[in-house]
């Protein structure tokens, strides 16, 4: 279609006109081939200015909108909206940012208007070309998938299933709970696991929605958000492997914990006197905390091992050392009020909800914190010798004790690598898996459809924990309950006629959305999966594969303008 | 306004995700620096075909910039990997056949650093003052 | 193995042809690709199902019109497909490991038969010589053997052929070394140990003089062609790329005749490059005059992007040119640097993945983070 292009420059209260020509600029507008109409306006973005789009869109039949105004990522969704109002597709509508990129940054009001030219002349050039583009919807297989039976895996598939949809619970070992099975107690309250764990594993267990499939693990997935495929095999071989579709996954793979033989100065596997925080729990479970059969008088407790440590590539805080350290200083007050307890510490980070009193509850119940590096431990006699640096009093000193426990750090588990990579999911520096925003998208990763809950993600305590296994099951249940996904509408296309079936775009696309058609031998973009890169499009030589919306010819008639203007 | 009041014209290709709204910031923080650059915006530079960038210099355009997200920041997860092989290559095209290469610019430019972004078209705005224009400016048989 | 294909009456060209014959009549394929003489005498790649038809086959004739990988392509590229023998020049194998990355051919079903090559004419150069007084195939038979290689006197081989130094048979399913060889003997071959048992062939020594008479003629092939580098960077410094190319005449002969440039449609004839009426008056005004048919330096600039990493040097892109422009030697002095940017060989492997499609994280780490 002939192209009929209306163009509007807006004001943006003095934003723009006081440094630019804005009449100037509009009747420069109305001289570029294809424009029907120019006008300028103070507020395009306010009802009357988005109103002056629709009227002339109607009136004149515009098939194509460009508004210069501020940055498309502050507006775009706004005109797009108001253009398609007045019967315009919201694809065939371009911006001009003379706010951002012009007024606010270029002081000369000459310079600045006749940049804004350049960029309206561009954004007409653009906007000749541009193409109507439909926003489509996918269906939703109903249904999720959530990989580890852990607290974040229960709750996560728990709400799912209570919304209504089949959850497929998948965990490697031959039991429900996870890391928190083997605690004794929980801070701040110090209530048992027991009182809460066995309850929450039963109501999964006897959920009709929800499928368990212990010792197993997932082994393929493919597919995209709303249609994954997975299959799920079970360890021990023999028995035959599940196929399972579903709309989202939710992975909650959790942590290992920090092997402190890795610090081999500790003497951790060495001395029977040194054990970690978990082993710890066991024993305030059975109530055994004699070492060597004897009854401990001088108990340390030793933090941030495996954590905040450089050297060892480990440089995070695992956020729940120093409340599972006054968790358990306290137990062992309590189980052996004559033991004297000390804790060495880097710094104390008693973050959260009712952390700081749990940590002044400790101190007033007799457990000394002593800041403090710990350089060593070696055996003498029955006991062992602590040996510190005091970073208050800079100076060595030893600590014999006869039971030391280390505050062993979380780290990712390398199951949860094998996913990453079915997955094609990035991972942080640290090896957890990685978020698709920090603050914005904190469970949903980059790969649409896929969430994350719990320590897979990154050290956290049970709270956090659930909260987020709640966030990624009520975002994963977004999908399942609208039943359809959108499409990304400026996809890639390919014009079967020009492409010869060389496969670099496949190669190149980290999404796997272009495929090789095996009949015809050209190539074929699956436009769920495809984000609207264009990095497949840079790799054909004919452009038998291009972005819709960003198309050579748009940006040629883009370049031209910026070159010629 | 330079001395010889010559005013190189920047095509600039920025992605999406990082140095467009690096540009933005450089904006909205009201940081000043000159009017020479033009900024298409596209997705990513793992999407910059080199083909724009020639199109570009033979026009006339006196620089080409691109810029993107800092290696490992990229919102498509490679899209900066690949597209520094290309610039490189291109780089190496156009010394190898005679052109000018360093006209062409590529920096990686983050959201957050819109100093950086008003720093970088300064910069390459002086270096091609000094430079002089492109001569395909004037050159019709190409 | 190395073995030797046996020879009578000092005839090569017989020698080769029955061992063609052999792959049909063994049944190890089905068809043989390779060049044939028409009933007129021209030498044209053919498909060759009929072993008697082979007594046309002329792999020897130091003649290249085309480049063989392009006809590959076609008859290998899906299934159903018959299983077949390609002969091919060291450039053809090269240009053939290029096409399989790109997927326009595949070695499934496919034995390659690469043979020495001592440099080739131009077909009218070839038409010239069969004219007037025939082709001295002994000469250069000769001169492999020693590695003073030279053309026919009155004849110059094509102009990518006196700079070439990947000129021995060096991979394929079958390699047929004429270097250095003492044809008395025979042949020699080197092909896998199941496929001479099938053929009949019994291992023989190398006779060792392969390498001497390869290293000798890569000295010589090198010295000629580092003076084309020399030269050709001179100029493009000079001129630049619009001086060396300023007679094009936009013919696309160059792409065409390109093996690698593989494209169903030219990005260049293709509605991209089509521009308003308008636009070329704006062009026209901007700087004064405004060279037709448009984008003729972006056509090489950017062919040179889209294939000069895989341009593996067979030059006939100089030999199609009608205005005579060193379209090879443009390529070979730009890709030289480029393939070692990337470390990129073309045609060494079909390991080694196109470098633009593939990246390294820790690579160029400074680039784009300059202050």
């Amino acid at each position: 279609m002939k192209p009929r292009i209306g163009v509007y420059i807006c004001h943006c209260g003095t934003n723009v006109a006081a440094t630019v020509d804005v009449e100037a600029v509009t009747e420069f507008a109305a001289t570029l081939p294809g424009v029907v109409i120019a006008r300028h306006y103070t507020y395009m973005c306010s009802e009357p200015g988005q109103a002056l789009i629709k009227e002339d869109a109607r009136t004149l039949g515009l098939n194509r909108v460009v508004v210069a105004s501020c940055s498309p990522r502050m507006h775009e969704p706004t005109f797009r909206a108001a253009s398609h109002e007045g019967g315009v597709n919201p694809y065939q509508v371009e911006m001009a940012n003379i706010r951002e990129q012009c007024s606010w940054v270029h002081p000369d009001r000459h310079e600045a208007t006749d940049k804004a030219k350049a960029l309206v002349y561009a954004a007409v050039m653009k906007a000749a070309h541009l193409e109507p583009l439909e926003e489509r919807e996918a269906p939703v297989t109903p249904g999720a998938l959530v990989i580890g039976g852990g607290v974040a895996g229960l709750v996560a598939a728990l709400d799912i299933a209570d919304a209504g949809f089949p959850v497929h619970l998948v965990e490697r070992s031959d039991r429900l709970g996870g890391r928190v099975a083997e605690l004794n107690r929980t801070f701040p309250d110090l209530e048992p696991v027991a009182e809460w764990l066995p309850a929450l594993v039963d109501q999964v267990r006897r959920h009709p929605n929800i499928t368990v499939y212990l010792n197993s693990r997932v082994t393929d997935i493919t597919g995209f958000v709303g249609n994954f495929e997975a299959r799920v095999g079970p360890i021990e071989a023999g028995l035959a492997p599940a196929q399972i579709q579903v709309g989202a996954i939710v992975i909650a793979t959790g942590y290992n914990v920090f092997d402190p033989r890795l610090k081999p100065e500790f003497g951790y596997g060495i001395y029977p006197q040194v054990v970690t925080t978990l082993e710890l729990e066991q024993r305030l479970s059975s109530g055994d905390l004699t070492v060597n059969g004897k009854t401990p008088k001088e108990v340390v407790f030793i933090k941030c091992v495996g954590s905040r440590d450089q050297q060892l590539g480990r440089p995070y805080c695992s956020r729940v050392c120093c409340m599972i350290s006054a968790k358990q200083a306290q137990l062992v007050r309590q189980a052996l009020p004559d033991a004297r307890v000390t804790v060495f510490y880097m710094d104390v980070r008693t973050f959260g909800k009712r952390g700081e009193e749990f940590y002044d509850e400790a101190r007033r119940a007799g457990v000394r914190y002593r800041r403090g590096n710990v350089s060593e431990i070696y055996r003498r006699g029955e006991r062992v010798v602590v040996r510190v640096e005091d970073t208050l009093l800079a100076r060595t000193v030893e600590h014999e004790a006869d039971l030391v426990v280390l505050a062993v750090g979380m780290e990712p588990r390398p199951e949860a690598a094998d996913i990453a990579a079915l997955l094609k999911l990035p991972r942080s520096a640290d090896g957890f898996l990685l978020e698709a925003h920090p603050k914005l998208r904190p469970v949903d990763t980059a790969v649409d459809g896929v969430f994350l809950a719990g320590c897979c993600q990154g050290p956290k305590d049970i709270p956090d924990t659930v909260a987020q296994a709640k966030a990624a099951a009520a975002s994963a249940l977004i999908p399942l309950m609208r039943g359809v996904v959108p499409m990304e509408a400026a996809t890639a296309v390919v014009d079967p006629e020009l492409c010869a079936g060389c496969g670099m775009c496949v190669e190149i696309c980290p999404y796997s959305a272009p495929a090789l058609d095996p009949l015809w031998g050209v190539s074929r973009v699956n436009a769920v999966l495809c984000k609207g890169c264009g990095a497949c499009a840079v790799t054909c030589p004919s452009k038998a594969i291009r972005l819709q919306h960003f198309t050579p010819d748009q940006i040629l008639a883009q370049v031209e303008a910026l070159v010629g203007w | 306004m330079s001395d010889n009041g010559f005013e190189p014209k920047i095509v600039a290709f920025l992605c999406n995700w990082c140095t467009y709204t690096g540009a933005d910031l450089a904006g909205t923080s009201r940081i000043q620096y000159p009017p020479n650059v033009r900024i298409i915006r596209l997705m990513c530079t793992g999407s910059v075909d080199p083909t724009y960038v020639l199109k570009a210099l033979l026009d006339g355009a006196d620089g080409v910039l691109v810029g993107g997200c800092h290696p490992g920041d990229c919102h498509y997860q490679s899209g900066n990997y690949k597209a520094r092989r290309r610039i490189i290559a291109l780089k190496e095209i156009l010394k190898q056949a005679g052109l000018e290469e360093d006209r062409v610019w590529l920096r990686w430019i983050s959201a957050s650093e819109g100093q950086r972004f008003a720093d970088t078209v300064s910069q390459m705005t002086q270096y091609l003052k000094e430079k002089g224009p492109n001569p395909m400016k004037k050159e019709w048989a190409v | 193995m190395r073995a030797r294909i046996p020879v009578e009456n000092q005839d090569m060209l017989a020698a080769l042809r029955g061992f063609l014959q052999r792959l049909l009549e063994t049944e190890v394929v089905e068809a043989v690709l390779v060049p044939m003489e028409t009933p007129s005498g021209a030498v044209t790649p053919a498909l060759v199902a009929d072993p008697a038809l082979l007594d046309a086959a002329d792999p020897l004739a130091p003649v290249l019109g085309l480049n063989a990988a392009r006809a590959v392509g076609p008859v290998t590229i899906r299934e159903p497909r018959g299983r077949i023998a390609a002969v091919l020049r060291p450039c053809e194998y090269r240009a053939l490991i290029e096409l399989v990355k790109l997927q326009q051919t595949s070695l499934e079903d496919l034995v390659t038969v690469v043979v020495d090559c001592p440099g080739t004419y131009t077909v009218p150069d070839y038409q010239k010589m069969r004219a007037n007084g025939g082709v001295d195939r002994s000469a250069l038979l000769a001169g492999m053997r020693t590695g003073d290689l030279a053309s026919q006197a009155g004849y110059a081989f094509r102009d990518a052929c006196q700079i070439c130094e990947n000129f021995a048979a060096v991979a394929g399913d079958v390699r047929i070394e004429f270097f250095g060889a003492d044809l008395s003997e025979g042949i020699p071959v080197v092909l896998a140990d199941e496929l001479a048992g099938r053929l009949g062939l019994e291992a023989a020594p190398e006779d060792g003089r392969r390498a001497e008479a390869v290293d000798r003629i890569t000295r010589s092939r090198i010295q000629a062609r580092d003076a084309v580098f020399a030269e050709m960077r001179g100029r493009l410094e000079k001129e630049g790329v619009e001086g060396v190319f300023a007679a094009c005449v936009r013919c696309h002969n160059c792409m065409t005749a390109c093996p690698i440039c593989y494209c169903k449609t030219c990005l260049f004839k293709s509605p991209v490059m089509e521009h308003e009426p308008i636009q070329y008056m704006a062009w026209a005004r901007r700087k004064g005059a405004y060279r037709l048919p448009a984008d003729t330096m972006l056509f090489h600039l950017t062919r040179l992007n889209h294939m000069v990493l895989s341009c593996i040097g067979c030059g006939l892109c100089t030999d199609a040119c009608p205005a005579d422009l060193p379209v090879g030697r443009v390529f070979r002095t730009v890709g030289q640097q480029l393939q070692a940017v990337f470390e990129y060989v073309p045609g060494r492997s079909v390991e080694e993945p196109l470098p633009l499609i593939t990246f390294r994280e820790d690579e160029w780490l400074e680039m784009g983070e300059e202050r």
